[in-house]
């Protein structure tokens, strides 16, 4: 698992596993399967998970790494893990709904998961949820 | 006839923190609604609390209307009664002759239930007409708005829908079955439907607030009762 600036994880979607936060090795975050997300065999797939306890504005500038694996690697399908926030301000929804654009315009699918505190208040932020808990495509 | 609730005070996750009965259904209480419609009945109606809530002691004996009967005993009566009131969990107010007394409130969310009442209320707005209508006006029918409020004109109001006092509104949308409460701002592209934004809240700009009951700094979904903190004050936070 790669760190990208200080609150941003990702790695390649393969088979399921558990795996460390480098920068803290007792927070283990679970990564899906491929097959269970239903992503296709032809298609590959990015896990990012953010450790930040507040999604805010030092996020920014650091999805560098996620928009250029999709520029240049063509991932169809980005599983945002946000089970380790608490809370969003106005900054860090920008931030998700810049992403979400950009990934958008790529074709490339997002899925997030979040606890139902957060879920709810992305919620009031007008995101559509039917169930984040079971990784939501957005 | 006098009608008695059993009343008991455990703790709701509402946005301020009161109890249930202290909780808005637009210019009044809960405790007031259903007062009302005990006393529109010639009824009255006695508290019995198994253990006192203070707020609602205050709120009773302070600024409660002599014209509304109610009563309280701190104790829950053991011998029998002449009938007992309660809420169902469609929101709707029950008065029963008998003797058995049950809680007030049905095991289930009680934001759920609180929202029904509210929902109840609404619908009777568009039927009825404003109970107030010295101070509240009906722009179209099902839309009560209150006095001194700030409405731009490319605000949208879908009945039913009620606006409290001192209210303003930028440019956004409200209702169906939504109720600003007084003294709040509402900002633009901010979409309100099915939901209830509390007296003195700042609701921020392009939010969306479906099934939802906030104030202060706090949201809460009233259909399962998950709350959750705004930190942001540029989308949620008082007045």
């Amino acid at each position: 698992m790669r760190t990208v600036g200080k609150h941003l994880h990702v790695t390649r979607i393969l088979a399921n596993g558990r795996v460390s936060i480098p920068s803290n090795i007792s927070v283990e975050l679970e990564i899906p399967a491929a097959g269970d997300l239903g992503i296709p065999e032809s298609e590959r797939g990015l896990y990012a998970a953010v450790s930040a306890p507040i999604l805010d504005r030092s996020l920014r500038g650091n999805d560098w790494f996620i928009r250029r694996s999709i520029a240049t690697a063509r991932y169809k399908h980005v599983v945002l893990d946000l089970i380790l926030v608490e809370n969003t301000d106005i900054q860090g929804l920008q931030w998700l709904g810049d992403l979400r654009d950009f990934l958008e315009n790529r074709e490339t699918v997002l899925r997030i998961r979040a606890l139902p505190p957060l879920e709810l208040v992305l919620k009031f932020a007008g995101w559509e949820s039917r169930s984040f808990a079971a990784w939501q495509q957005v | 006839m006098n009608y008695e609730a059993v009343i008991c005070c455990t703790p709701v996750p509402w946005p301020g923190g009161q109890s249930f009965l202290l909780q808005e259904v637009g210019p009044k209480k809960v405790i007031e609604h259903w007062s009302d419609a005990l006393t529109e009945a010639s009824h009255s109606l006695t508290l019995c609390m198994k253990e006192p809530d203070h707020a609602l002691l205050d709120y009773i004996s302070s600024s409660f209307p002599l014209s509304k009967r109610v009563s309280i005993r701190l104790n829950v009566p053991s011998e029998a009664t002449e009938g007992c009131s309660y809420f169902e969990n469609d929101g709707s107010i029950k008065i029963r002759s008998g003797e058995t007394l049950q809680p007030f409130l049905p095991a289930s969310n009680p934001a759920e239930v609180w929202f029904r009442v509210v929902k109840r209320w609404l619908e009777e707005l568009e039927t009825k007409g404003s109970s107030l209508p010295e101070i509240e006006t009906q722009p179209t029918p099902g839309v009560v708005v209150g006095h001194h409020c700030r409405i731009s004109p490319d605000t949208q109001l879908i009945p039913p829908c009620w606006i409290g006092n001192r209210t303003t509104l930028r440019s956004c949308t409200i209702g169906p079955f939504a109720a600003v409460g007084e003294k709040s701002i509402v900002s633009q592209k901010t979409r309100i439907t099915n939901s209830y934004v509390k007296s003195g809240t700042f609701v921020g700009e392009g939010l969306c607030l479906d099934g939802l009951v906030v104030g202060g700094k706090r949201i809460l979904e009233h259909s399962t009762g998950r709350a959750a903190q705004i930190i942001d004050p540029s989308m949620l936070c008082p007045v």
